[in-house]
């Protein structure tokens, strides 16, 4: 790290480590966002304003990543929360008009989507767990720093959310076979 | 199935929702940086506002409290004496209300012709 390249208000941050984690923070941030990019976007420049101003402090006690990942975690709560729930209702609106409509989403045969809809399904804490642990390559000790619990509830959300998305997948792994 | 597959699973199930191309870091920094300046500029605008405020009421409370203008005004002893007039607290009421005791005598309403040696 040069001397130079850390921020004036957080001296344990760098620009490079910052840009470091730069596409996985936005990644979550677009999870945060419903996937809406422009919010997204504007989430990330939050966190980063958050951390250049030294209204959030890293103090090198955890990995910059899930101090990161947490900043924004917070602040999409509550700075986006009504937004998302707006997007998210529109979203299971639309959802449920395009199955009305157009017939199950298994005759167009997008696994992934399924996929994401099973996630989708969870509770709001094994959702955020289950994208954190297996999608961002976090623990289970980091992401429940993320999202702000106990270590023990962390544990306890992930394996629900595991056995959840393990009984739906596999029933849909079987479905798909027998087609 | 196994942690390996369903990661596997999630991962390429994200990669796929995840179309969107990542803002360059950049760009993104620089704009942060924009907003942290402005919002900086707005705390000096409101503190230098707020200190201009405390500065007029300070000003306006010390103008106020100087000796000259709120010195208690006492009786004069002399002007009092000099004058036959006196005008009723009430008075302001009316249109003109000073009058001389002396000079102008109220007109009484009551008879003052005297009968059987008495007032009526």
């Amino acid at each position: 790290m040069r001397d130079d390249d850390e921020l004036r208000d957080n001296p344990h941050v760098s620009l490079r480590a910052l840009q470091a984690v730069h596409e996985d923070l936005f990644g979550w941030c677009l999870s945060r966002c419903d996937y809406e990019p422009a919010a997204a976007e504007d989430l990330l420049q939050q966190t980063y304003v958050e951390v250049l101003s030294g209204r959030a402090r890293f103090d090198a006690r955890s990995a910059l990543k899930t101090f990161l990942f947490g900043v924004a975690h917070n602040l999409a709560r509550s700075r986006f929360r009504r937004k998302a729930l707006r997007l998210r209702l529109l979203r299971s609106y639309a959802f449920t008009t395009e199955v009305a409509t157009s017939g199950s989403a298994a005759d167009m045969g997008d696994d992934n989507e399924k996929i994401w809809q099973a996630v989708a399904a969870l509770p709001a804490r094994q959702r955020d767990i289950t994208e954190l642990v297996f999608c961002r390559d976090m623990t289970i000790e980091q992401a429940s720093a993320v999202m702000g619990v106990a270590v023990g509830t962390g544990r306890v959300h992930y394996e629900r959310a595991k056995k959840a998305l393990a009984t739906k997948l596999g029933t849909m792994q079987d479905w798909t076979k027998t087609r | 199935m196994d942690d390996e597959q369903l990661k596997k699973r999630l991962r390429q199930a994200l990669a796929a929702r995840q179309t969107g191309r990542t803002p360059a870091f950049e760009t993104t920094l620089a704009a942060a940086t924009e907003r942290h300046r402005h919002a900086v500029r707005c705390y000096a605008y409101a503190a230098g506002a707020a200190a201009a405020a405390a500065m007029v009421a300070v000003t306006l409370g010390l103008w106020s409290s100087l000796p000259g203008r709120s010195a208690p005004e006492y009786l004069s002893e002399q002007a009092l004496l000099g004058s036959t007039a006196w005008t009723a607290p009430s008075d302001v009421l009316l249109p003109e209300y000073e009058f001389d005791l002396y000079r102008d005598l109220p007109v009484l309403i009551e008879p003052t012709q005297l009968q059987d040696g008495a007032l009526l």
